[in-house]
């Protein structure tokens, strides 16, 4: 590196067109995918929907995966204030559950207080649908994600799955996944979404947490 | 009467998604790719309504913005930038919605535009 010369995550105006940048082609590969399954270039033969649905649950990580390093790099360079707005949950939970619609593949959203809480959208959104991937991929049962902003707001939302009987969940999950410890599927897929939280709710001074309730998953966003 | 929306954005993909949602919604939408063409296409008519990209070449979308302000032209910002002094400098420009392009789809901008011209 020069002498004397900003980093990325130290040039706010720098990482600010780079990241819209990068999200502008995710963007527009993730329109291009949503046109070819809608017929927008003729109908796509049934051998191909596996590979579809393959492309759109990768896609949607390295979407994540590109919030996770855009939102601590806002954060590094003081360009994110994440209690400046309020936002509509309702619509955040829309939102969550189109963008995530290869990781959720038909499960249900619930959301309760959808109303409630005031924290950047663009944060907020994130914390949902990396939540989301986490819960979707290591279900073995009802899932539930509740992410609370200070003392007051709350936001929980419940994700209704069929059960897997094929996976345990280990009581220090978290604390392994975090460190990238696993590295077998399907954990290898989504210690970098835990990671990610974990790296982003830090950054804002919160919390989390992933435990089991019985048969229920349970995933605490404390900012 | 149909209504006519300006779609102001220097990448032709977004111009062809978005665009022929609106049109298959009943709207005449004519594009320009940057913040020079669209006061030229205003030149030649008020549409009913803005929708605007932030970082194009020639002239970004916040200069286009601020040169209209007096026009009242209701606007939408359609972007990818999602930072909160960006969201905070277009609602200081009076714009009626701020979206980002990466967590919406052309559904939902037709449902925005919608909402618009029915208030």
């Amino acid at each position: 590196m020069l002498e004397g010369r900003k980093t990325f995550l130290q040039d706010a105006e720098h990482a600010r067109i780079a990241w819209h940048d990068a999200k502008k082609h995710a963007t527009l590969l993730r329109m291009f995918l949503a046109n070819l399954h809608g017929g927008a270039y003729g109908t796509m033969p049934e051998s191909s929907m596996e590979a579809y649905a393959d492309m759109e649950r990768v896609l949607e990580e390295h979407m994540l995966l590109l919030d996770t390093l855009s939102i601590i790099s806002r954060d590094a360079n003081g360009a994110l204030t994440w209690a400046a707005s309020l936002c509509n949950g309702a619509e955040m939970v829309a939102d969550a559950k189109r963008l995530s619609k290869g990781a959720l593949a038909g499960r249900e959203i619930h959301a309760e207080n959808p109303e409630a809480l005031s924290v950047d959208p663009s944060l907020f959104l994130y914390l949902l649908r990396a939540s989301l991937v986490v819960v979707a991929r290591i279900s073995n049962g009802p899932l539930s994600i509740t992410i609370a902003a200070g003392a007051s707001g709350g936001f929980a939302v419940s994700v209704h799955a069929q059960a897997r009987t094929d996976l345990v969940v280990p009581s220090d999950y978290l604390s392994r996944a975090v460190g990238l410890a696993h590295t077998e599927e399907p954990w290898q897929g989504i210690s970098f979404c835990l990671a990610g939280i974990d790296a982003v709710v830090r950054s804002v001074q919160g919390s989390v947490s992933l435990s089991r309730q019985g048969d229920n998953m349970i995933l605490v966003v404390q900012l | 009467m149909e209504k006519t929306i300006l779609f102001v954005d220097d990448e032709v993909l977004y111009q062809k998604l978005f665009g022929d949602a609106l049109k298959a919604a009943g709207y005449h939408v004519i594009f320009a790719n940057n913040g020079q063409e669209a006061l030229e296409r205003i030149a030649e008519g008020k549409p009913d309504l803005l929708i605007v990209d932030c970082i194009m070449p020639i002239m970004t979308g916040m200069s286009l913005l601020k040169k209209l302000r007096r026009r009242r032209i209701p606007s939408i910002v359609l972007t990818t930038l999602e930072g909160e002094t960006d969201r905070e400098d277009a609602f200081a420009l009076d714009v009626k919605e701020f979206l980002t392009k990466s967590t919406i789809d052309p559904n939902i901008l037709v449902a925005k535009v919608g909402n618009i011209f029915a208030s």
